[in-house]
């Protein structure tokens, strides 16, 4: 069971049904603000953070990187960048915990992501 | 503005966007403040040393360089109002990669300067085309002059459901035609004078009454499930002394910018952009206290985490003060509000971890406005293409935003109304010099 949670700032009940919807039986997915995601992250107590805003990389992770440090996050997309299958299966399996992308690429980033996170697990 | 009439109004822009430009720059070299909500964290990461500069200067260059090309520029090109992330981001960049204060204060005037005289220069080559696309390119911007105030709907349909989100869409339309019947039927008259009650701002008001019944109604639902909430404020109590020790460099920013704002030669968003070039400044006042809202939780949450405080202060309500005020109060009333940020810091973050539902509305209200500025565009970009270019208009603009989609979006959707609408511009008049139309 992979254990997903979705901080950031927009977008995140879509982000969760997509996660349910890709993920099936295999996951576990929650919502939370993006401070307390990331601490659940750093607890343990949840394997992945998904965050969304309009540039990927300020709503979407400004509480993932203060707590978790930049080295565990990254932007999959940002403006006028969409996501990379290549990259996010490289990022997945370095063990980066928490991604952040656009509020333009949210179905194409999701789809990216649980892929290989279901893959790597 | 008796005392700014010596100097011709070109020459004004001139001066303010190139001080503007150069102290943001100092800002940003200094790690103070930038404007991109997206370098604020990794800045954070940067000043602990936890980041080299290097990664910086390449992480802050990708976020930002979309940005410019895609959005700042092709709005402000579409009125002789700059759209304020052509400057900020840039300036946050060349801050970012200037290697002291001195030559991000150079770097970043030049910059500025650039930009002024840049545009300047491709609005008066559009003007010399055969075919006229200036008239095409101001339609960009119509629909949302008559779309904006179903912001409030959309945020409750985000929030609250798609059928709240429909019953507040029918009030407020209602609210707009009702006072629209009553400013022809009735005018209220103050001596000789009639004053006009917007319909927008009716529209609006009605609006944002029905989110904020619903946000506290769920809030008080909802109350007791938060009682263990995490303090933000006490988690990064540290940061928010390093932003207040850098208030004066702070405020001088925020005087600058209301400055701006109050010569109508800056605009904080797309919206209020489109407003102020049709001179409907009572409308970009109401969009700009309206996207506080929307931008309280990011900015806090971004500055607060990081140290680094944003450069526009939280948008847009500086700029709001700066419309509201005359040119020669504008500076105070700017640092003042720059200073009720810095010193409110640690209280709108307190009010945003005891009232979550605040916290949601804020983010849904970026949603909102992010789609609502996407259809709007679109819709504008295809009325401009097909004004310039009745044959293929249209054609270019369904086909082009289409195929962004099916590319997984390598354009900012909402930017890609407002460009195929210039490259139509650009195309009819190749056209008609290769004798084709």
């Amino acid at each position: 069971m992979v254990r997903i949670i979705v901080g950031g700032q927009m977008e995140k009940q879509r982000i969760a049904d997509l996660v349910k919807k890709l993920g099936g039986d295999r996951v576990e997915v929650q919502v939370k603000s993006d401070i307390e995601a990331a601490m659940l992250i750093k607890q343990g107590a949840a394997d992945y953070y998904f965050g969304c805003c309009a540039t990927g990389g300020g709503g979407s992770l400004a509480g993932a990187i203060a707590i978790l440090g930049y080295g565990q996050c990254i932007s999959v997309s940002m403006p006028g960048i969409a996501p990379d299958k290549n990259k996010i299966d490289q990022a997945v399996k370095e063990g980066k915990k928490a991604f952040g992308f656009t509020d333009n690429h949210v179905d194409s980033a999701v789809g990216m992501l649980m892929e290989s996170i279901l893959q790597e697990s | 503005m008796s005392t700014f009439m010596n100097l011709d109004m070109q020459t004004l822009k001139l001066l303010v966007i190139t001080a503007m430009s150069a102290w943001a720059s100092l800002l940003a070299n200094r790690s103070i403040a930038v404007y991109h909500d997206g370098i604020r964290p990794i800045m954070g990461e940067y000043i602990s040393g936890r980041m080299k500069k290097a990664e910086l200067i390449a992480i802050s260059f990708a976020m930002s360089f979309g940005l410019i090309i895609g959005f700042g520029i092709p709005f402000s090109l579409s009125s002789q109002v700059i759209l304020i992330h052509t400057i900020l981001l840039g300036t946050d960049v060349i801050g970012i990669m200037s290697p002291g204060a001195i030559a991000a204060l150079v770097f970043g005037g030049l910059y500025g300067f650039g930009i002024v005289a840049g545009l300047e220069t491709v609005v008066k080559l559009f003007e010399k085309l055969p075919v006229d696309i200036m008239k095409g390119m101001q339609m960009v911007g119509d629909p949302i002059v008559v779309s904006f105030s179903v912001l409030p709907a959309l945020t409750v349909g985000y929030q609250f459901g798609s059928k709240k989100g429909l019953f507040t869409l029918v009030t407020s339309l209602l609210a707009r035609v009702a006072i629209g019947k009553l400013n022809q039927s009735h005018p209220i008259t103050i001596g000789e004078s009639i004053l006009k009650i917007s319909p927008d701002g009716m529209a609006l008001a009605i609006g944002m009454i029905i989110l904020i019944t619903f946000a506290v109604l769920a809030s008080q639902k909802n109350n007791t499930q938060s009682a263990e909430r995490t303090s933000t404020a006490a988690l990064f109590s540290e940061n928010a002394l390093r932003i207040r020790k850098n208030m004066l460099p702070l405020l001088v920013m925020g005087g600058l910018i209301s400055l701006g704002a109050s010569l109508h030669i800056i605009g904080g968003s797309p919206m209020d952009v489109k407003f102020l070039s049709e001179n409907k400044v009572q409308e970009a006042i109401m969009i700009a206290f309206l996207k506080v809202i929307g931008y309280i939780p990011l900015v806090v949450t971004t500055g607060l985490v990081s140290g680094v405080w944003a450069s526009g202060g939280i948008c847009d309500w500086l700029f709001g003060l700066g419309y509201l005020v005359s040119p020669l109060f504008a500076p105070f009333v700017g640092a003042v509000g720059m200073a009720v940020e810095i010193l409110g810091l640690k209280h709108l973050a307190t009010l945003l971890d005891r009232y979550p539902e605040l916290r949601n509305s804020g983010d849904h209200i970026r949603t909102a406005m992010s789609q609502l500025l996407e259809v709007a565009l679109l819709v504008g970009g295809a009325s401009a293409a097909n004004q310039m270019a009745p044959s293929f208009g249209i054609f270019v603009v369904a086909g082009l935003y289409v195929l962004n989609s099916i590319a997984g979006a390598p354009v900012v959707k909402m930017a890609v109304g407002p460009l195929s609408a210039i490259l139509v511009g650009i195309l009819i008049n190749i056209f008609k010099v290769a004798g084709l139309v």
